[in-house]
C-alpha cells in the first residue's frame, strides 16, 4: 500500500515541477507582451481539449515511467528483504524470485550465500560434536585411571565445590561428597588453605571420625585433593616408649645393684641380667617414633605460622628471622602449629616471632609486651608432636623445634610438576606407521656433533634430540650428551662446534651414551637436517632405524626455487629463533621446531601421510646422496 | 645430703633409694609432682631427682613452682631424653639431665658432682 502512495506523490510532484516550470516560462516570456498574451489565452481557450489531452498523455507517460521504479523495482526489493530475513530463521527457505532481473540475480546470490552458511553451520556443528566426543572419551580414560588409583582423588573448583572424585575418596571423606557440593563442610577451611599453600606436603586431619593425610594442589583452575587414610599406628607411638624406657630404667638400675651386692653363688647369675639389660637399653635407645609430618623450610614456616596467626587470630606479627636459621629443615605439621599459636594468641595484640638457629634446633621465641600467656594445649601438643619443647621466660615464649641445615639451597621453584597429556586420540592410531598421518605420529629431531665429515674416520662427540608429538615440540623431553672421543678434534672442526678434545676428556665414552640415546629413539620417528650424514655415522656405530624424516629434502620439496635451504635459513623463514647453532641439542631443537612448522604445508600440497611425504623426497635428485 | 627422689615408676624409687642411701645420703621419696611439692615447702632438700612425665603436674610444672629462696639443686632423670627437652630442662633451672634408661655409676657420679658445687 505504501508503494502506491508514495508512486502517488511522486507523480503528483512530477506534475507539479512540470507545470511549474512550463508555467513559469510563459511567464516569463509574456511579460510586457499583453497583446501577445491575450492572443495566446484565446487560442489555449479554443484548443483547450486539445491542451488537455496533450497534458493527460504527459501525466499518463510520467505515470508509466514511475510505475515501475515504484511499484516495481522498491516493492520488490523490500519483498526480497523480508524474504531474506526468514532465511536467517531457517536457511532451507526458498527465495521466491519475482521483479526485475537484477533483483532475481540478487535473490540468487542471497539463496546461496545463505546455503553456503548452512553448509558451514553444520561442519561447525559436527566438528563440535567431534570434539566434544573426544573430550568424553578422554575424560573416560582419565576416570577410569583416576578410579583405580589407590588413593583418594577430589577435584574442586575455586570455590570449593567437587567437581570430579573417585571411589576411595567416597569411602575416605563419606556420603557428603558429592559432585557440586562443597568441601568446605568436610574438610576444615583453613586446612585447606594452608595445604594448598604446601602442595607438597601431607597434612593430618580427621574426617568421620579417622585419620586422614591430606594432600592439596592448587590447579589453574580450582584444587586437587589427594587422600589417604592414615596407616594404623605403625611403630611406636611416643607414649609407648617412654613407657618402655622408664621401665627398663628401673630393671637396668635393679640389676646393675644386684650384680654388686648379690651373695656370691649367684652373683654370675645377676651379671647375666645386668648385661641382659644392658642390651636391652641400647636397643630400645635406637627405637624411635615414626616422623609425624613433612618437612618444611624455617623461612617457610615463619612465613607460613604469620599468615594462619592473621587469618585466625588476627594478629599481624612481626617477623624476625636470622640468616643462618633460614635454611633449616624442620619436622613439624604447619597447619597444627599455626592454629596452636593463634589459639595461644587470641588475646594478644602485639607479638614479635623471632627466629634463630641453635644446634640442631630451630629456637622460635614469641615477644610480648606483657608477660607472655599461657601455652594453649593445641599449641602444646603440636610443639611436642614435632618433637619440640616450649616455655615461658618472662616476656618471651620460647619454642625449641628440632631443626637439620638443609642439605643444599632449595633449587628456585620451578613450573609446577604436571603429568603432560596432549592427545589422548594417539591411544587410538593402530595404522601401519607409513598410513599413519603426519600430526599423529611421535618424532624424535636430532643431530650429531663429529670430529670431522668422514663417517669411515671420523667419530661422534656429541648428540642431542628432542621428542615431537605431530607439531608439538616436547620441550621438556631432551637428550643431550657430550662423548670423549678419545683422540684430538682437527681445529676446522673446531671451528664449526667449538668443541676441543680437552673440553671432552672425562666425559663419558660413546658406548656407555649409547643405550640411553637409543631407548630415546624407540618407537619414534628420527627427523634431521641432511639426515644422511647423521645416518651414515648411527649406522656405524649399530644405530639404524628406518624411517628417517630429512628436514634438507623437505625443503627442497617445499622450496624448490629456494637457493638455500640450510637450517638457519630455513629457521629464519619460519620464524623459529636461531639459537645455540652448532650444539647437538640446539640443531635438534631447531631441527624439530622448523619441521612442526612444515607439517601443515605438506599437508596443503597433499602430503598428508609419513608413507606420502617420504616417497616425494625419494624422488627428489639429492636423495641419492651418499655418505 | 638431702635428696628428693620424684619418679611414678616404682622400679625407679626402689634402686636409687637403696643406692642414695648407701651413698650415704638423706633419701625422702615421692610419687606425684603435688607430693613432691608439698614435701619441698615442708623441708630444704639440697637435690632434687625429677623424673618429667607425672601422673599430676609434670616435671616440667615443678620446676616452674619451686619455693622461691631454699631452690634445691635439681637432676632430671627422664625417659623423655629428647634435647628439647634438655634444654627445657635446663632453662627452667635444673643443673644436670640423665636420659633413662640411665648407667647407677653415671648417676651416682653426677650426683656426686652436685653435691661437690654446695
Amino acid at each position: 500500500m505504501r508503494e502506491v502512495f508514495r508512486f502517488l506523490g511522486a507523480l503528483l510532484l512530477g506534475l507539479l515541477l512540470v507545470g511549474g516550470v512550463v508555467g513559469l516560462a510563459l511567464f516569463l516570456l509574456l511579460q510586457d507582451q499583453e497583446a501577445l498574451a491575450r492572443e495566446l489565452l484565446e487560442l489555449a481557450r479554443a484548443k483547450a481539449p486539445l491542451l488537455l489531452f496533450v497534458a493527460f498523455l504527459f501525466a499518463l507517460a510520467l505515470g508509466a515511467l514511475l510505475h515501475p521504479l515504484f511499484l516495481g523495482y522498491l516493492a520488490a526489493t523490500r519483498a526480497l528483504g523480508q524474504e531474506a530475513e526468514i532465511l536467517l530463521a531457517n536457511p532451507s527457505h526458498r527465495l521466491p524470485l519475482k521483479g526485475p532481473l537484477e533483483l532475481q540475480a540478487l535473490g540468487r546470490l542471497v539463496q546461496r550465500l545463505a546455503e553456503e552458511k548452512a553448509a558451514l553451520e553444520k561442519e561447525v556443528e559436527a566438528r563440535v560434536q567431534e570434539a566434544k566426543a573426544l573430550v568424553e572419551r578422554e575424560r573416560a580414560i582419565l576416570s577410569a585411571l583416576i578410579a583405580h588409583l589407590p588413593q583418594g582423588v577430589v577435584l574442586a573448583n575455586p570455590r570449593g565445590q567437587v567437581v570430579l572424585y573417585n571411589p576411595k575418596a567416597q569411602e575416605l571423606l563419606g556420603e557428603g561428597l558429592g559432585i557440586g557440593k562443597s568441601l568446605f563442610g568436610l574438610l576444615d577451611p583453613g586446612l585447606l588453605a594452608h595445604a594448598l599453600r604446601l602442595p607438597k606436603e601431607r597434612f593430618l586431619t580427621q574426617a568421620r571420625g579417622k585419620n586422614l593425610l591430606l594432600q592439596a594442589v592448587p590447579l589453574s583452575e580450582g584444587m586437587g585433593l589427594i587422600l589417604e587414610a592414615q596407616k594404623g599406628e605403625e611403630g611406636l607411638d611416643e607414649a609407648t616408649l617412654h613407657r618402655l624406657k622408664d621401665k627398663l630404667a628401673g630393671l637396668k638400675a635393679l640389676a646393675e645393684i644386684l650384680a654388686q651386692e648379690a651373695p656370691p653363688e649367684v652373683r654370675p647369675l645377676a651379671e647375666k641380667a645386668q648385661e641382659a639389660a644392658q642390651e636391652l637399653a641400647q636397643l630400645v635407645q635406637a627405637l624411635k617414633p615414626p616422623p609425624q609430618a613433612a618437612e618444611v623450610l624455617a623461612q617457610d614456616l615463619l612465613a607460613l605460622l604469620a599468615e594462619t596467626l592473621e587469618r585466625e587470630a588476627g594478629v599481624q606479627p612481626g617477623l624476625a628471622l636470622e640468616e643462618e636459621a633460614r635454611w633449616l629443615l624442620l619436622r613439624v605439621d604447619t597447619y597444627a602449629l599455626g592454629r596452636g599459636l593463634a589459639a595461644t594468641l587470641k588475646e594478644a595484640e602485639e607479638v614479635l616471632l623471632e627466629g634463630r638457629a641453635l644446634e640442631g634446633f630451630l629456637r622460635l621465641s614469641l615477644l610480648f609486651p606483657h608477660p607472655a600467656p599461657d601455652p594453649h594445649p593445641l599449641l602444646k601438643e603440636a610443639v611436642e608432636k614435632a618433637g619440640g619443647s616450649l616455655w615461658r621466660e618472662g616476656n618471651r615464649l620460647i619454642l625449641l623445634l628440632p631443626a637439620v641445615k638443609a642439605p643444599s639451597l632449595p633449587a628456585p621453584p620451578g613450573p609446577p610438576p604436571r603429568a603432560e597429556v596432549f592427545d589422548l586420540s594417539l591411544l587410538e592410531v593402530s595404522e601401519a606407521l607409513e598410513e599413519a598421518p603426519l600430526e599423529g605420529l611421535l618424532y624424535t629431531a636430532f643431530d650429531l656433533e663429529t670430529t670431522g665429515l668422514d663417517p669411515k674416520e671420523d667419530a661422534i662427540i656429541a648428540l642431542g634430540a628432542v621428542h615431537l608429538l605431530g607439531s608439538r615440540v616436547l620441550r621438556h623431553e631432551v637428550f643431550e650428551a657430550l662423548v670423549d672421543p678419545g683422540r684430538p678434534i682437527p681445529k676446522t672442526s673446531t671451528e664449526v662446534h667449538g668443541l676441543t678434545w680437552e673440553m671432552l676428556k672425562g666425559k663419558p665414552k660413546l658406548e656407555e651414551v649409547l643405550p640411553a640415546f637409543r631407548a630415546f629413539l624407540e618407537g619414534s620417528v628420527l627427523v634431521a637436517h641432511n639426515g644422511a650424514f647423521d645416518m651414515a655415522f648411527l649406522r656405524k656405530v649399530g644405530i639404524d632405524q628406518p624411517p628417517l624424516v630429512d628436514t634438507l629434502l623437505l625443503a627442497h620439496l617445499l622450496f624448490p626455487d629456494l637457493k638455500d635451504h640450510r637450517l638457519e635459513r630455513l629457521a629464519e623463514r619460519f620464524g623459529v629463533p636461531v639459537l645455540g647453532r652448532h650444539t647437538a641439542l640446539g640443531d635438534a631443537l631447531m631441527t624439530a621446531e622448523v619441521y612442526a612448522r612444515m607439517i601443515p604445508l605438506l599437508k596443503e600440497r597433499g602430503f598428508r601421510t609419513l608413507g606420502q611425504a617420504l616417497r616425494a623426497c625419494e624422488r627428489l635428485p639429492l636423495a641419492r646422496l651418499k655418505y | 645430703m638431702r635428696i628428693l627422689v620424684v619418679d611414678d615408676e616404682e622400679s625407679i624409687l626402689v634402686p636409687l633409694e637403696f643406692l642414695l642411701k648407701k651413698a650415704g645420703h638423706e633419701v625422702a621419696l615421692a610419687r606425684t609432682g603435688a607430693e613432691a611439692l608439698r614435701l619441698l615447702e615442708e623441708g630444704p632438700f639440697d637435690l632434687l631427682v625429677l623424673d618429667l612425665m607425672l601422673p599430676d603436674l609434670d616435671g616440667f610444672a615443678v620446676l616452674e613452682r619451686l619455693p622461691q629462696g631454699r631452690k634445691p639443686r635439681v637432676l632430671v632423670l627422664t625417659a623423655r631424653g629428647r634435647e628439647a627437652d634438655r634444654a627445657k630442662a635446663l632453662a627452667l633451672g635444673a643443673e644436670a639431665f640423665m636420659a633413662k634408661p640411665f648407667g647407677i655409676q653415671d648417676l651416682l657420679a653426677e650426683v656426686q658432682r652436685l653435691s661437690e658445687g654446695l
